[in-house]
């Protein structure tokens, strides 16, 4: 049976992220509860080395896989204050006012040492057409 | 979101000092619709079949 999504059903889910993430953070291990996506680690559950509140979005736009997938572009994050030393590996993207893990991914491990900063560059989310 | 919030996010951003700054390298990441549209036909066929109702 062939398979077809329109764009503007990508794009809501996309539009979803952009309009609901105010939180990205940088954890050590993967993140699967809000608790660990905003909580520093060492406190409770919390993975977190480092957080920015001021996540920002371009796109969506045509994905990079045809069809009709779509991708947006999380923008970079300059220069954030490590919290917390550890390794990162992971980053998180948060809903705050209704605590809710939305995405996550993955980053090439990486030491962090507190008070220095972190940087996140921009990287895409993208969601592939049906096959 | 509103274009004035955005605005003062970048803001925020472009005000921020490096102090021994470690850049990432972030893995894109890529939603593959392919099983979501799987279950989306097994449950219809489970409806179809009386072994669930909604």
């Amino acid at each position: 049976m062939g398979k077809l999504v329109a764009s503007a059903v990508l794009d809501a889910a996309l539009q979803y992220l952009e309009d609901n993430v105010d939180w990205i953070s940088v954890c050590e291990g993967a993140p699967t509860t809000y608790e660990h996506a905003h909580s520093n680690k060492g406190t409770g559950a919390g993975k977190v080395l480092a957080h920015s509140v001021t996540p920002t979005f371009t796109g969506p736009a045509p994905g990079d896989g045809g069809g009709t997938s779509r991708k947006t572009a999380v923008d970079a994050e300059p220069t954030i204050t490590v919290d917390i030393t550890g390794n990162a590996d992971h980053v998180a993207l948060v809903k705050t006012g209704t605590t809710v893990l939305l995405y996550v991914t993955t980053c090439t491990l990486q030491t962090l040492t507190a008070a220095n900063t972190v940087t996140i560059p921009t990287w895409d989310i993208e969601i592939g057409s049906p096959t | 979101m509103d274009p004035k919030e955005k605005a003062r996010r970048k803001l925020e951003k472009a005000m921020r000092q490096p102090v021994n700054d470690v850049v990432l390298e972030v893995q894109k990441g890529t939603i593959d619709i392919n099983d979501l549209f799987k279950k989306i036909d097994e449950r219809v066929k489970e409806k179809a079949d009386g072994k669930i109702s909604r």
